[in-house]
Order: structure tokens, then sequence, then C-alpha cells
């Protein structure tokens, strides 16, 4: 029944916005066409199209193609794309016409320089506010962690972005958990996005083309997150020769292929990453027996198939799988995420388009000990996504793009499910409750050019929520005591949240040189990590929204001031923004997470808010190019029954923020590169009295003094060093080493603060525990 | 490091030996003494109260938080203290050379299956001239009965378990495991302690699965031929259970990957007080050591 009615809904909110936008048009004409790489004849998502005498224009979409209106009579076209050369083209409008640009490469370098995604000005005109786009090739210009470029490190350094903790992966978006972030991999939710204890991300740079990250101002087609979305790409294959790339580098040995497998019109993307860990472990085990008999690895395999029926019709299927394993002699760990989806996407005409996609994501973790005969387990938890996603896209005219669609998700989390090993172990097979649940969304949005300065955004999703049976679900008093528990059979639909989730924008341009931005969106979040962690743990347990925990729902408004100068060289902004949060979540005092059938009594809900100003000035000249940005904000949470009811600071809560990017080319083949991050630090508890008991030192803290201090502030500067060995005339390979530092000036930033107590002296002090002093690396990479 | 069959624990322990091998690889991580000023001095009284079915002198120790600026110890004197179950009362007598830890006038043993009630009064923690009284209710488990218990020698860990063999009893039990050498407890530290819950094996055979590990590096628990070992398994309740764990989780200290926030250890106590009122029975099983070769 469900289906039927959204169905239906889906198709009168098309009509209902379809009805509404339409307008009188001028007398015009459609030309619509496609942009394409010269040598390779892939397909450019992203390239911008710049009518000079309008002083406007368009971008291709995810389809590759663009849709001008243009009057009768002759006109001067710029197309241009990251890493590609701008090209000027004059087209002749008599009537509707279809167009293929072909653009050509700026080097064959591993590395291209420029750091302008988009058109100059693009910035300025933008129907988004509050999003950051990045290509593969900028992330690569930026010194990486260990030499590893890693394009969740490389969004740690945008304004309202923070990492978890140093080193880590994970990250918070203007003050918001790590859980509310949705990752995707072309269109499939990861559930945790790294590798060796969060350290490094899944995401293989060798196989990514581009990121874009949702700060606020989701766009309307995606929910499901309160806080952000990224939304990662992986490369097309080229249509026209197989090419590779790859490297060897201080953490992994990477390599990459595409091309075609069917003249141009079928193509492959080829990927691989694993861990040089035995380096180590050989290196290490003269120095230390600890990692004798200890086995360790990571890996990532990313594949796309490309596949163009005909000129309406493009099939693509991608696939990544990565796992970690650490294995010794009595146990053993690994985790893991596998990510696939396939789309279909059909252009109906020139002005309608639409994508259907099918989706599967796991992700899954298992441990196994054996000490003796008695004590032999293996345990086993997972999550599992499938799902399904319509995507329509109606150019209506010259003023008015429509997208509608509907999603669905049928998520299973599998907490754990513990088995003996042997006929000898003592252990029952024991089993957490699964969790199934079905998550709807449908949704309809409208981009409306009202006049030249003034463009409206304005859509709304509607989201359902359904708990599925089998489950057991147990009742609390209000003390968060289990009462009883309630089982539901098969198919039972038990617990059911929806909602309406509004999102508008409006951007005025003052002038050619300026524009302001605000936008307004609702946000809701049916599935939660529970954690204990700040940073993150491959242990960490995603639970459903049922009887017991409440959807968490986000407001989130902005306002954002952007002006470009010199020649668009520099690009300023401004953003403040203010989020209100509801049914945020934290946990009791030790509460305990795993292996707990009544793991919501340990839930603790309340309201957060979150407010801030970012400023970010980028700039962009033929050998400099990087930002300045800074960040004040503040993030509170209210939650009755913790910290003795007073409201505290978020656990992200960094109200002084500074990043510094900058890459410089000495000449074509050394280029330099800079980061310098600062930030205020970690909110923390310290104590107020303490007392020895069993023998041990305890510490006491006193109700409301939850990160009440914080750590010392964080700064850190990287440094790279790029030697790029272009490909000589008639040759291929092309070659590269990088040299990278990491907090090149050492600074023993904190990732924790204990106080302990000295064993000869019984005082009792600060100790401060800090990962990293400063770490070079060095990469080798090749292309060809 | 202990491997031992407290499920949650192993998966812990993994986790520590992975972050600690990677940070090994990498040779980074390490810690350096800091200024930082803790919070103002609050004063709080900690209960300590030991109730177990071992017929002896019961003790309940009393004292104050302690100041980072003067550490010297506080102890709480001239308490009224007293145990009661049903119509039986029972006082506890503050020893003049101990100030602050009360014994019970008579040696006596907790009967499993009885609630005791300690009570605690005559103590003005903030000096406002008003008594505070202190209260907590315990229920006393069932002892668990041991077949045997064994030792194995691990020669690569060089450490000793402790191998028990015993039927769990159907109901919910939580179980702390101590180790004695030569009728000495050398597992008597917290971070020592090894707890669990029998949510993984409950009216399992133990089948001689590890309890605890005797290391050869502490001179107290290097074992020769003769030594006599002895498992102490305790049958304790959730509250204690709770304690022990949260006191272990705020000893092993805090960092962004483990442990949550720190808070103050949790508590069976009335009145906002810190502490435990650990009623438990005591079960005892030895063996001895004969043919080891190291």
């Amino acid at each position: 029944m469900i289906y039927k009615k959204i169905y239906l809904l889906v198709f009168l909110l098309g009509v209902v916005l379809i009805s509404q936008a339409r307008s009188e048009k001028n007398e015009t004409y459609e030309i619509r066409g496609r942009v394409y790489d010269k040598d390779t004849k892939e397909m450019l998502i992203g390239a911008t199209i710049y009518i000079e005498e309008f002083r406007t224009g368009t971008a291709t979409d995810g389809y590759g193609s663009f849709l001008l209106h243009l009057p009768r009579g002759k006109f001067h076209l710029q197309i241009s794309y990251i890493g590609y050369k701008t090209q000027k083209e004059v087209i002749e409008v008599i009537g509707k016409q279809d167009v293929a640009f072909y653009i050509e490469r700026e080097s064959q370098k591993i590395q291209d320089v420029t750091i302008t995604a988009e058109r100059s000005d693009e910035n300025l005109k933008r129907t988004e506010m509050s999003v950051e786009k990045m290509k593969i090739q900028q992330i690569r210009q930026i010194p990486a962690f260990m030499g590893e470029v890693d394009i969740i490190k490389a969004i740690q350094l945008l304004p309202g972005v923070q990492p978890a903790a140093e080193g880590t992966s994970g990250f918070s978006v203007r003050g918001g958990n790590m859980d509310q972030n949705l990752i995707l991999i072309d269109e499939v939710p990861l559930y945790n996005a790294s590798h060796f204890m969060g350290f490094f991300s899944v995401f293989n740079n060798d196989a990514i083309k581009e990121l874009e990250l949702y700060k606020g101002d989701i766009p309307v087609a995606y929910g499901g997150r309160i806080s952000s979305l990224l939304n990662v790409k992986v490369k097309e294959g080229n249509g026209t020769r197989w090419q590779g790339s790859g490297g060897i580098g201080t953490i992994s040995t990477r390599f990459a292929m595409d091309g075609p497998i069917n003249g141009d019109t079928t193509t492959l993307l080829l990927a691989g990453r694993i861990f040089n860990a035995q380096l180590y472990l050989l290196a290490m085990q003269t120095q230390t027996d600890q990692v004798n008999g200890v086995n360790l690895f990571f890996y990532d395999i990313n594949a796309k198939l490309n596949h163009r029926i005909d000129k309406q019709n493009t099939l693509s299927i991608n696939f990544y799988n990565g796992w970690d394993a650490f294995n010794q002699s009595v146990a053993k760990f690994g985790y893991g995420n596998t990510a696939g989806s396939v789309s279909w996407m059909h252009s109906y005409s020139s002005d309608v388009a639409t994508k259907f996609t099918l989706l599967y994501g796991r992700y899954g973790y298992r441990t196994s000990a054996s000490f003796n005969d008695a004590s032999g387990f293996v345990w086993n938890s997972n999550i599992n996504d499938y799902g399904f996603r319509l995507d329509n896209t109606v150019l209506l005219d010259s003023e008015n793009t429509i997208k509608f669609g509907f999603s669905s998700t049928y998520h299973r989390f599998y907490p754990g499910l513990i088995e003996p090993i042997g006929s000898e172990s003592i252990f029952s097979e024991y089993e957490l409750f699964p969790n199934l649940a079905v998550e709807w969304g449908i949704y309809g949005s409208n981009v409306q050019q009202v006049s030249e300065r003034l463009t409206l955004k304005y859509g709304i999703r509607f989201s359902i929520f359904q708990n599925v049976g089998p489950g057991t679900v147990y009742n609390f008093d209000t003390n968060h005591e289990a009462t009883d528990s309630v089982t539901y059979s098969r198919g039972d639909v038990y617990n059911v949240y929806q909602g309406l989730e509004p999102r508008i924008g409006v951007i005025y341009q003052l002038n050619e040189a300026s524009s302001v931005k605000a936008s307004y969106s609702r946000t809701r979040q049916y599935i939660h990590m529970a954690s204990n962690s700040s940073g993150g743990t491959p242990f960490d347990i995603w639970v459903a929204s049922n009887q017991n925990i409440k959807p968490q729902i986000a407001d989130q408004a902005a306002l954002g001031y952007f002006r470009n100068f010199w020649f668009n060289q520099f690009e300023g902004s401004v953003e403040l923004y203010y989020k209100e949060m509801h049914n945020t979540i934290d946990f009791k005092d030790h509460a305990e997470l795993f292996l707990n059938r009544k793991i919501d009594g340990e839930f603790r809900i309340g309201d957060s808010w979150a407010a801030g100003a970012e400023f970010q000035l980028k700039y962009n000249f033929e050998r400099l190019n990087g930002w300045v940005s800074y960040t004040l904000s503040k993030s509170r949470r209210d939650i009755p029954e913790v910290n003795a009811g007073v409201v505290y600071n978020s656990p992200y809560d960094k109200p002084n923020n500074v990043g510094i990017v900058a890459n410089y080319k000495l000449n074509d083949k050394w280029s330099l590169s800079g980061i310098w991050v600062f930030a205020s630090g970690t909110p923390m508890t310290v104590p107020a009295g303490f007392y020895v008991q069993d023998n041990v030192l305890q510490l006491y803290y006193k109700d409301g003094d939850r990160n009440k201090v914080r750590m010392p502030d964080y700064h850190r500067l990287d440094l790279g060093l790029t030697y790029s060995m272009p490909a000589k005339p008639g040759k291929r390979w092309a070659q590269e080493l990088n040299f990278s530092l990491y907090n090149a000036y050492g600074r023993h930033n904190a990732w924790s603060i204990n106080f302990v107590r000295d064993e000869e002296t019984n005082r009792i002090y600060a100790e401060k525990t800090y990962l990293f002093s400063f770490i070079p690396a060095i990469t080798y990479n090749i292309k060809f | 490091m202990k491997w031992l069959f407290n499920i949650f624990r192993i998966q812990q322990q993994v986790i520590f030996r992975m972050m600690a091998v990677f940070l090994l690889l990498l040779m980074i991580s390490c810690t350096e003494e800091m200024e930082l000023e803790p919070a103002a001095y609050v004063k709080n009284i900690i209960i300590d109260a030991t109730l177990t079915n071992e017929n002896q002198y019961q003790l309940v120790r009393l004292f104050y938080t302690q100041s980072f600026t003067d550490d010297s110890s506080k102890m709480v004197e001239a308490a009224m203290v007293t145990v009661t179950s049903g119509d039986s009362v029972v006082r506890f007598i503050e020893r003049d050379t101990f100030p602050g830890y009360y014994f019970s006038e008579i040696p006596f043993a907790g009967e499993p299956g009885k609630t005791y009630h300690l009570l605690i009064t005559n103590v003005d923690i903030n000096v406002d001239g008003e008594w505070d009284v202190f209260e907590a209710s315990a229920t006393m488990a069932s002892a668990l009965e041991m077949d045997s218990v064994t030792y194995t020698y691990i020669p690569q860990w060089k450490a000793t378990s402790l191998n028990c063999y015993a039927w769990d009893p159907q109901e919910r039990n939580y179980y702390n495991f101590i180790a004695w050498v030569n009728g000495v407890m050398v597992t008597d530290s917290l971070f020592e302690y090894n707890v669990t819950n029998d949510d993984q094996f409950n009216g399992n055979y133990t089948n001689g699965v590890t309890c605890q590990f005797l290391q050869d590096e502490k001179e107290y628990e290097h074992i020769e031929n003769g030594d006599t070992l002895t498992l102490e398994i305790d049958n304790i309740d959730l509250a204690y259970f709770n304690y022990i764990n949260s006191a272990q989780k705020e000893y092993n200290g805090y960092n962004p990957m483990f442990g949550g926030l720190p808070a103050n250890v949790s508590s069976n106590i009335s009145n906002n007080a810190i502490g435990i009122f650990r009623v438990y029975t005591v079960s005892k099983k030895s063996c001895v050591v004969k043919g080891l070769v190291r």
C-alpha cells in the first residue's frame, strides 16, 4: 500500500512543481550538449559553459550534459574544467541544436595545479551555500599525513569541519556528531569510512574523481543525517585508451587502471590499494617481541563499469570492498565495508532525464579468540543496507530546473552474534536482537531564476521511517530500568516516524563581484551511532530509532556574503549559521554499549545548538593558490539527565579555528605546499578531588563540570615538496616524487590528558599523551 | 596483558593491542607532564563497606575526598555505622588505632539470600551542623560450588593461568575472580580484578576456562613447584559489578578513542555519596604446582 502512496505522491509532486514553475518563455532555442576530454573522450561532469554576451552560464550535470536556452544569434562561449585549458567556442543559434565540445588537458603531469574547479565566478552564482567541492587534483596538492593522500584529511581543513581527534578520519561538521555525516561513495552510504582504527579513510585517491561536502543546505534529494553530506564520486573510465596510475608510499601501495573495453561505449576502472604493514613488522621485530606473530593488513578494491547503451541510455556499475585485519596467535579481528550500486541513466528528451539506482552497502566486523579450548568464540556484527532511488531532472526552461524523486532503504542492523568455537567452549550462542527498518524519502525541488539577479531554490522532502519485525523492544521506566519487552513478528511494522523536511534558499547577485545567499533547512536522522568514543572505533554500534529513541531533527539557517576580487583571483566568503538540534543523543555515565540487549536504556536525550561564523579567502594565481579560513563557533548540549542538567560544551566545540593552505609552483618540476592549522583546545573535564580505593587513585568530579575547561590549543604545520617528471614527448610515463613532513615543528599536541600519580612520590599531576611528533614520508607516483 | 573469558574485555584487549602495534610501528605516542589546574576542591564522603559469607570482623571504611593542594588523608571519625538484616542489627565500631575504620562488634558471616541494609549517621560533611545520613542495601548471592581448579603455564606469555571447573547456576550471576599464592592475595588491586557476567555462558559448565593470570614478572606471582595456587570466585551483585567496571574505566583513563567522558565511579549509596556496599559470597579452590619447567 505504501508503495502506491509513494508513487502517487511522486507523480503529484512532479506535476505540481512543473505546473507552478512553467512560465512564459521568450523566443529561445534549446542548445543541448556535452563536454568531453579531447584525448580520452571521457564525459566531464561539472564542466562550465559561460556565455560571454550574457555573463552567465551553466555546468554539465551528473549525466555529462548541459542545456542552454538562447535566442537567435551568434554567441561566444568559454568551456572550462579543472585541469583543462579554457576553450573558446563560437556558436550561431538558428534553431534547436545539439553540440559537443572537446577540451584539452593542461599538461600530462600527474598533478594539475589549477585549484579552481569551476568558472571563476561560479561561487557567486552557485545556487547552493555551505558547500565545498574539491577535485582530487586539488587534494593531491595538500601535504598528506604520512604521505597518504586522503580526501577526509583534506576536508578537515575546511572552515566548519573539525577532525574528531588528531589523525583520525572521523569528522564533525558545524559542531555535529560524527554519525550525523552521510558519507556516500557513488550513492552508497558508508558507516565507517576508515582504515586502521580510523587513521586513514577508505578512499583510494587513484580511484576518486571528486567530492562535495554540504555543511548545511543539504540537497533535498538526500536525507537521513542532520549535519552534512559528503558525496564522493569514483572516476569513470576513459573511452580512448587504457591508462594507469599508482604509487608506493610510506603507508600503502596502490594502482588504478581504466580504459575502453568495447570501443568507446564501455569503459572500466579498476583500482586497488594495500597497506605496507609487513615492512614495518619486519623492521620492528628486531626491536621488540610485541609484534611477533602479528599479521596486519588492509586493502581496498574499486571497480566501475560504464556502458553507453545509446544516446539516451547509460548504465553504470560501481563496486567497493575494503577490509582491515589484525591477526595474532590467539585473537583475530577484522572490519570493512562493501558498497555496490547499479545506475541506469535515461534521457527522455533534451529536457528530461532520470536516473534509477539500486544500492547495496555493508559494514561488518568480526572478532575471534581462543586462548584455550574452553574460551573459544567468534563474534560477528554487521549492518546491511539494501535500497534504490529514482531521481528525475526536468529542465523546464532557462529559468526553472525541477528535480523530484524518491528513495527507499531497508536497513538491517545486526549488532552481534557470538558463537562458540569447538565443543569444549563454555560459551553458548548469544545474539543481540537485530534491528530492521525501512527508510523512505520523497522529494521535489525547483531552482528558479526569478530575475537576472535573484534566484530562488525551494524544495521539500517527506521522510518515513518504519521499524519492521522481527524484533524485540524493551520498555523502560523513568529510571531507564527495563520493565518488560515486546517481541514482534516478521513483517510487523511496529513503529513509524515521519516528517517534512523543507529546504529553502535565496541567492541575490548584488553586482558582478558579489552576492548574498540565505538558506534554511530541516533534516531528520533516524539511525544513530552508539559510541563512547569521540574519535570513533570500528566497534561503534548503530541503532535505529524506535519507541525509546526518537529521531534527531536539525533546523539550520545560514546567511552568506560572497565577493570576488582582482579578476576573480580572490574569492572571499563569510557565512553565518545557527543550528538547533532536537533529540540529541548522549549517554549515561559509564554506559555499556557492547553486548547490551537493553542498550536503549543507556541513551540520554536532549537538545543541542551550534552557531558560528566562517570566513574564507581563496586565492588562485598562476603559480600560487590555496586559501585562508577562520571560524568562530560555539556548540552546546542541554541533556537534562547528563551533567546534572547543566548545559555543557559539545565534545567538538572548538571556538577558534584557522586554516591556511598554500601551494606554490616553483617551476615545471618542483612545487611546494604547506598547511597550518590552529584550533582551540578540546573541551575536557577536570577533577575536584581524589581518593584511593582498592589500591588505586580515583578522581572525583563535581556535578555540572563536564567539558568545562579546555586542553591546550592545537596547532600544526605540514609541508610538502613534489618533484615532477612529466612524460617525455612521445612517451606515456609520467612520474613524481613527493616528500611530506607532518607536524614540521614537532609540537606535542595533546591527544588526551589524564591525572596520574607518581608511584614513587605519590604526587598527582596532569599527564598529556601526544600521538605524533614530526613524521616525514616519501611517496613515488607514476602515471601512464 | 590478560586474555580472560569476558568477551567484551577480550575485544577491548584486541583493540588495545592493535592500537599499540600501530603506534609502535609508527614509533609515536608519548606522554609528558603538563600544567593543568584541577577544579576547585569539593569535599564528599567515600564509603567502602564489605560484607561476605566468611565469618570474620566485617569492615566499613569511611573517608573524604582529598584536595590536590593538601593531599593528607582525611578519615571520617566518630560516625555511627550499623548493618541490619531483618530484626538483626550489627553495630560497627571505630578502632582507636585505625581512625575511619569501623569493624563489626562481633565476627559474623553474611548469609546468601539475605538482604543487608547499611546505615551511616553522625557525619557532617559540610560542617553545617546537620547530620548527613547515608544508606545502602544489597542482597547476598549464593555461593558458587567449584569442582576443581587447575593451572596452565604459558611460556610465550611468561604467565600462569588459573582455570575453573564449575557449573554456572541458572540465575543471572556476576563474578569477580581473585588469585592467591600460598595464602597471599596477589590480585588485590582494582586493575587486577576480573569481572564478568554470565550472559554468554549462563547455566553452562565452565570447563576449565581461564579466570585469572599470574605473571612471572611480578614478584608475588612468580610461581615455583610446591606453591599452592588458589582461585577465589566472588559471586557479586550488579551494583558491585558496575562499581568495578566503572572504577576500572576511570583508572584506565580517557582518550578520544576509548572510554567516553570521565565521571564519578558508580555507587550504590544514597545521598550522593561515593563508594560501594559490597555484599558477596566467597568460594575458593586450590591446586599445587608440580613439575613446572620454564
